[in-house]
């Protein structure tokens, strides 16, 4: 069999190296190699807040709190119990998916126009207020502090290119996991459901129970990033449920691009590197943040990544016309695709 | 036997009753019509029976069970499959994905093979694939695997939708006006698809308001008017019957 890269992995693949390398050379003190981690970060939260949005075809106003969720089980349980942050990874996005499972049978149960939406706003502030005021569990507004790196055989990993490399790591494997996802029985169920609800039931697909089991998965991928942001940065707090973070979440997904899974991992980079030299306008950053996402919302509504896929492909289009007109259908069937 | 069987079935819109006390038995293998004029109650019967809104009284019995208020996917598992009025279909999908996905039941690969895409799940996937291709060039769409839903005539979409009913492998297939905005050759070609689905034992009721196109392909005819049943029998009963003549073209002045 012939090993086929999709176009996508290339353009990712590419970005990758430049990621991986950079940071030994251009990233050279703690502080910036903090910003690596932060992408990584925000990247797997902008994949999870583009499942909801770009494979579902929802929104989640929550998706921070969920966040926030999974860094504070996180950080709780090492704190108070000992437990090994190597748990918390998976304790938090079990605890968040368990929380996803309860909204999503909530809101998703009957029909699904704005409920979603609506519910998790409605949780969002909710556990934000919990959060702030819960102070004997939370720790109120300074939140936790003291959290512990996790260690690998007894060595911390503690510095910055060492998070960054373990957590990019571990986004590889989630936009490979998701990849696959996609073409699974699962997967194609909740396209399915996405592109035609009613054609999907006719066919079989148990619209609401995968709907449902999907928002969960989507809350565990985002619970997981936020106990990832826990030992790194070694302390929670309420802002991490609050709005700021999620307006990062969309901007990471909006800027990046729906739909695809490198979209909110440049969007992710475009972010922190974009808000770090805008670090001096300080609260103005978010009036910037705000024109910059109204910009491209007008001018390039696919988002950056699916925008240079289709100059590349453009590019490479040219080239091979004569041989066949095959990538002219191609092009239509990935901008129809966008235009859900 | 019945394969399908409604008795008393009724839906109330507010004080009007779209589907009134529908008793209605579809024999195994047969290809009944289920014709009226417009806003008879045809669709409206037809998504009572697959669990698309939920009937105000009276009962669904398939092979012998009771199904009334069963949701639609359950249904579609047990082989009550329906297409709809309005074409619908995954519209960006490729021809071949929307069979694929329409595949759905059909698919028994499991999440951890499709993340490590065992040998198993390839080789499911290959089958799938198969099959796909068979249905397409059954339909006629073999040439227009790769072309996007949306980009199809209107002919092709009704095609398409035959595919991606029979991809979920029907035991009773429930068209609603699959005819409509087909030109005639389109039309003829869509009844001899269904007349070889029913060769294959493919049960088919067929929801149709264009009398001249179904009597030729159906066994039975049920007319519905009003929501109610006013007829129901062979083609020539049918095309004979003095009600069914004044449902359709209004009573005749002095008859």
């Amino acid at each position: 069999m012939r090993l086929r890269i999709p176009p996508g992995w290339w353009l990712g693949g590419l970005v990758l190296l430049v990621v991986v390398l950079v940071p030994l050379f251009l990233f050279t003190n703690t502080y910036n190699r903090g910003l690596l981690v932060l992408i990584v970060i925000y990247a797997i939260a902008g994949l999870s807040l583009d499942y909801i949005m770009g494979e579902m075809g929802q929104f989640s106003f929550g998706h921070a709190a969920f966040w926030g969720f999974g860094a504070y089980v996180s950080a709780k349980l090492a704190l108070d119990l000992g437990i090994s942050p190597w748990i918390g990874f998976l304790a938090a996005p079990a605890a968040a998916g368990l929380v996803g499972l309860l909204i999503g049978y909530i809101a998703l149960r009957r029909t699904r126009n704005l409920e979603l939406a609506i519910v998790t706003l409605g949780f969002g502030v909710l556990a934000w207020t919990v959060a702030l005021r819960w102070r004997p569990v939370t720790g109120g507004p300074s939140g936790l502090r003291q959290v512990p790196p996790p260690s690998l055989f007894g060595w911390e990993i503690r510095s910055e290119l060492a998070y960054f490399y373990f957590a990019l790591l571990l986004l590889l494997g989630i936009v490979f996991l998701l990849s696959r996802l996609r073409t699974s029985r699962f997967g194609r169920g909740v396209r399915s459901i996405h592109e035609n609800e009613d054609l999907a039931k006719s066919i079989g697909v148990a619209a609401t129970k995968y709907y449902v089991l999907a928002f969960s998965f989507a809350c565990a991928l985002v619970g997981f990033s936020g106990a990832l942001y826990a030992h790194h940065f070694r302390f929670v707090n309420p802002n991490l449920l609050g709005l700021d973070y999620m307006f990062i979440f969309l901007i990471v997904v909006l800027v990046g691009g729906t739909g695809t899974l490198w979209g909110p991992v440049m969007g992710a980079a475009i972010f922190v590197l974009v808000s770090e030299w805008l670090r001096a306008l300080q609260e103005y950053r978010f009036v910037i943040f705000g024109v910059v996402l109204l910009l491209v919302v007008l001018f390039m509504p696919i988002g950056v990544f699916p925008a240079l896929q289709k100059v590349a492909r453009r590019i490479r289009g040219r080239s091979d016309e004569d041989t066949d007109g095959a990538p002219a259908s191609e092009d239509r069937a990935l901008e129809a695709d966008r235009a859900r | 036997m019945a394969i399908l069987e409604t008795t008393g079935l009724t839906r109330m819109f507010g004080g009007l009753s779209a589907v009134d006390e529908l008793d209605l038995s579809v024999e195994e293998g047969e290809i009944r019509g289920l014709i009226g004029p417009n806003g008879s109650g045809k669709t409206t019967a037809l998504n009572l029976i697959t669990g698309y809104i939920k009937p105000t009284r009276g009962m669904v019995r398939y092979q012998g069970s009771d199904v009334s208020g069963e949701q639609p996917h359950e249904l579609a598992r047990l082989g009550l499959v329906r297409t709809f009025q309005i074409t619908t279909l995954f519209e960006n999908l490729t021809v071949r994905d929307n069979v694929v996905h329409g595949s759905h039941l059909n698919n028994h690969t499991s999440l951890m093979g499709a993340l490590t895409r065992s040998k198993r799940y390839r080789r499911q996937t290959a089958e799938i694939e198969d099959r796909v291709r068979e249905l397409l060039a059954f339909v006629g769409l073999g040439e227009r695997i790769d072309a996007v839903a949306r980009d199809l005539s209107a002919g092709e979409h009704r095609y398409l939708e035959i595919a991606i009913a029979l991809a979920a492998k029907p035991k009773v297939l429930l068209l609603d006006e699959p005819a409509t905005g087909l030109n005639p050759e389109e039309a003829a070609y869509l009844m001899n698809l269904i007349r070889t689905l029913r060769s294959q034992g493919v049960t088919v009721l067929l929801v149709e308001h264009n009398m001249r196109l179904i009597t030729n392909i159906c066994t039975r005819i049920t007319v519905l008017n009003f929501g109610a049943k006013i007829a129901e029998g062979t083609p020539e009963e049918i095309v004979d019957n003095p009600d069914v003549i004044t449902a359709y073209l209004g009573k005749r002045r002095g008859a």
